[in-house]
């Protein structure tokens, strides 16, 4: 019971006292131990008189009212030296976008099909029902999870409310907060070891990555980056699987490498584009929305194309192929705002985009339902039978929920 | 570190200025703590031990600013300089911590509840004028008041759960 009042967190003991006491909360004992520390000196005693009276607290609770942490707080992130107003303006624009998404998913959604072959007439519904024609259903994931491996191997998990601040073996600060995992290198050596860290999305789950140089990466679901936790070479690479929306920090002398595992490759300088690379897809895909980039083949390294805005470079992993073509970049980024957008696209990606955010297998009964294409916008808080339901309305498709799994008849 | 900082940032810059006198010079001295801190963060540091390093790093750059303003400055030597004894350092830190504590679960309280707290306990209305003030019942205002104080003693019964 006899604590030093050197003692560094004695203060802090106090404190509670206190403030237990204003409170009315105390108890005999904490009663007793207060009255001891008040017995010591004649100003513990004034001390205590002072915070006791509400006119001192509210004079004081005022003059804190005009301290501006939000202020204090950007100069503090200025001086650890990495631009965090990229990510503010990102979330503002995100629940604006969010809510855009709730209005339009209330009032109407429409959804076109058109069979590629025979191209019959475009069919435009209007959505608006809300009796399900599915017994079954998937409900919207909630989304906002990761799971975080370290250069040792330690997996950490990601969640909403997962607060988490470590430091790599390299000195590098960890830093989870809100659902952005950021990255501080203090600086220094050169010399170092070059560590790897990963991160990995669940089916249905997003997550917002900023590294060491700045540089800003939003992982679609079903993915996973994996990133050196601080850039010490003249390359900065970083090696994805899945889909990853980049905002590079520009640093030509530093130029940034996107590698992905199908055999596509894309040189940055500084700039804001699109990777879609998934395993289980034919092809890879990498478009442009500001800046330059330069995609190319790395399996065999024959080929490559430099992408102006609105490009995407198209890489076929069975023929080694790659192609340019146009993109509407608004499309391409749609996950982003929490939305799932087709424009003539074939049922096996609209079914591989939905099996990746609600985690669920597709088996069709026939070839033919693959290659039917849909154009449409759907939100992604939307559960599962809405989406199939809205696929279904627009006729030449028949679908049913088992569990998690989806299968599809003519 | 956001929260840390902004749980954390108000009552220290509180306690700065006390000894400093100068929002430019507190502000200063405050954002450099936390920046100390940054840099030699240990992940197994508790609330408390955070909170005592950061008092003890900004006191300690106050007195180093004080004691170079009455070196630098001749005619401060007139102005007697105040006895100041490791225990007044210490009435501050209590000082600042329990008004930062009180401070914060102010803030979290729902918007109703705040006016009509803050109006009884800082300008001290009756009950009555505050539900002339806000148009409000007497009953409504009472409800409310009440609902404050509950909300803010649960919040103020321990440390803020904020760690990990």
């Amino acid at each position: 019971m006899q604590e030093s009042q050197d003692e560094p967190e004695y203060f802090l003991k106090i404190s509670r006292l206190i403030r237990r006491y204003i409170l009315n909360e105390s108890s005999p004992e904490e009663i007793r131990e207060l009255t001891q520390w008040l017995a010591k000196d004649e100003s513990n005693k004034e001390l205590f008189i002072k915070l006791a009276n509400g006119e001192y607290i509210s004079e004081h609770l005022a003059l804190l009212e005009e301290v501006d942490v939000t202020k204090a707080w950007e100069r503090f992130q200025h001086s650890i030296n990495r631009p965090e107003n990229k990510s503010v303006r990102f979330r503002w624009f995100y629940y604006a976008a969010a809510i855009f998404v709730g209005i339009i998913s209330t009032i109407s959604l429409f959804l076109t099909t058109r069979h590629q072959k025979n191209h019959p007439d475009t069919g435009i519904i209007a959505y608006m029902g809300t009796n399900s024609l599915f017994h079954n259903d998937v409900a919207a994931p909630s989304g906002k999870t990761a799971i975080l491996t370290l250069a040792n191997g330690k997996k950490v998990s990601l969640g909403q409310y997962a607060q988490l601040r470590l430091r790599e073996s390299d000195s590098t600060l960890l830093d989870n907060d809100s659902n952005v995992l950021t990255y501080y290198h203090p600086g220094g050596s050169n010399r170092e070891k070059v560590l790897y860290n990963k991160l990995e999305t669940p089916a249905g789950s997003t997550y917002h990555l900023a590294l060491s140089d700045g540089t800003q990466i939003w992982l679609n679901a079903g993915s996973s980056v994996r990133f050196p936790t601080a850039f010490h070479g003249i390359e900065r690479n970083v090696y994805l699987t899945g889909e990853a929306y980049f905002e590079v920090n520009s640093d030509p002398t530093h130029p940034f490498l996107v590698e992905t595992p199908g055999g596509m490759a894309v040189n940055v300088l500084g700039t804001h584009f699109d990777v879609m690379a998934y395993g289980n897809e034919n092809k890879s895909m990498a478009s442009l929305l500001q800046g330059k980039i330069r995609v190319r083949s790395t399996n065999p390294a024959t080929s490559s194309c430099d992408l102006q805005v609105g490009q995407a470079g198209i890489y076929n992993h069975h023929t080694g192929q790659l192609t340019m073509r146009s993109v509407d970049t608004s499309m391409v980024v749609a996950w982003r705002k929490g939305l799932f957008m087709f424009e003539n696209n074939r049922l096996s990606d609209v079914m591989n985009q939905l099996s990746r955010w609600y985690d669920i297998a597709v088996e069709y009964k026939s070839d033919r339902v693959r290659t039917m294409h849909f154009t449409g916008v759907v939100s992604r808080q939307e559960n599962l039978s809405k989406v199939l339901e809205m696929l279904q309305l627009t006729g030449g498709a028949h679908f049913s929920i088992e569990g998690k799994k989806v299968t599809i008849m003519e | 570190m956001k929260s840390l900082f902004e749980l954390l940032y108000k009552r220290l810059y509180f306690f700065a200025i006390k000894f400093v006198k100068e929002h430019q010079i507190a502000e200063d001295i405050v954002q450099e703590a936390f920046l100390k801190l940054w840099k030699n963060w240990d992940e197994t540091a508790s609330l408390p031990q955070i909170k005592s390093y950061l008092y003890t790093i900004t006191k300690h750059d106050c007195l180093n600013f004080l004691s170079r303003l009455r070196h630098t400055q001749k005619q401060l030597a007139q102005r007697p300089a105040i006895p100041e004894s490791e225990s007044s350092h210490q009435w501050r830190m209590i000082e600042a911590e329990v008004i930062g504590e009180v401070k914060i679960a102010l803030d979290k309280l729902p918007p109703k509840c705040r006016e009509i707290f803050m109006l009884s306990y800082r300008e001290e209305y009756s009950n009555q004028q505050i539900a002339d003030i806000l148009h409000l019942s007497l009953q409504t205002v009472k409800n409310q008041k009440s609902r404050g104080y509950k909300i803010l003693r649960n919040m103020l019964k321990d440390a803020l759960p904020f760690f990990l």
